[in-house]
């Protein structure tokens, strides 16, 4: 893919953890996750993110709706790494309790292998 | 407000001058003052002259002030109309102005090119300064931000690495992802 191409450099891919983390968390969940595909360094950047909020943009784009968002979020949590300080679903097409609970419990496993455990869960749909 | 001045050294041996009110924008810094271990000049052996006069513009305009940014990114001082008592629109006016007039400048203050955003994303980190990790943070999010994979790796030129069997794993990726995304 492109290989032949002349590059000039890239600084991007080595910046500190700590600034990569405050670039990722300002995009929205969906574009964060799709850095993962630009190159080997940032395939795991996203997975460490201690912040996940799903709003309304994922609803826009996971146009069928319930089933969808459920499977996304499923398949994030599944790949993330290390603490979640934040877990924010607003506006989403009512994900069902037994949905909110398996994740709960995706959750709870992560936790265990961290020491702290300041995992915020807002559910914020109607 | 103190006028004291303060020296600081680049990692190429340069000095360059601040205000102690400006350098205060920096928590390295100011965690420097208020030890009381200032010796003279500060080293800063992570930032070179080509960028410490640029950080030292944004400190003057901030003047030890850590909360302009944020006041600006919850909506200039409506938040805060409430909960004062002796609400004073024309102060409100005035900061509005203020607010505009720091967009405006912030504006200006960004129109540099990338290898700048980097060296300037790092010695805001290594100072601690704040707004200034937030604005050039947010500018390189901006450059991520709705685009399509190549379009990224166009800006920043990153190269991809993956090996032909990976690169083909990551299209799959890439693919079942855009399934659920529907993108355009």
């Amino acid at each position: 893919m492109k290989r032949g191409r002349i590059r000039k450099v890239d600084r991007i891919s080595d910046l500190p953890l700590n600034i990569m983390e405050h670039i990722l968390t300002r995009l929205l969940i969906r574009d964060a996750v799709r850095t993962s595909v630009l190159s080997k360094k940032w395939k795991y950047k996203w997975v460490s993110l201690p912040e996940l909020v799903f709003d309304y943009s994922l609803q826009d784009a996971l146009q069928n709706g319930h089933d969808k968002i459920v499977k996304f979020v499923d398949r994030l949590l599944l790949l993330h790494r290390g603490l979640i300080c934040q877990f924010e679903l607003s506006d989403l097409s009512s994900p069902s309790l037994s949905d909110i609970h398996h994740w709960i419990s995706l959750e709870v496993m992560a936790m265990a292998c961290s020491a702290s455990s300041e995992t915020t869960l807002f559910y914020n749909f109607i | 407000m103190s006028s004291t001045k303060i020296f600081l050294k680049s990692s190429d041996d340069k000095t360059f001058e601040i205000d102690e009110t400006a350098a205060r924008a920096s928590e390295t810094l100011k965690n420097i003052i208020d030890g009381g271990c200032l010796d003279g000049v500060i080293p800063l052996p992570n930032v070179s002259s080509n960028i410490l006069p640029k950080v030292i513009e944004y400190c003057k305009k901030h003047g030890g002030d850590n909360g302009s940014s944020k006041k600006i990114a919850n909506g200039g001082v409506d938040k805060d109309k409430e909960i004062l008592p002796d609400y004073d629109e024309e102060e409100d006016k005035r900061e509005k102005v203020r607010v505009d007039e720091l967009k405006k400048w912030e504006e200006e203050y960004m129109d540099f090119d990338q290898q700048v955003l980097y060296d300037l994303m790092l010695a805001a980190n290594y100072l601690h300064i704040k707004g200034l990790l937030d604005l050039t943070v947010e500018k390189a999010a901006s450059m991520i931000r709705g685009r399509t994979p190549d379009q990224i790796r166009e800006n920043f030129n990153i190269n991809s690495d993956f090996t032909p069997e990976e690169e083909e794993e990551m299209i799959l990726i890439e693919d079942e992802w855009d399934d659920e995304w529907a993108f355009d």
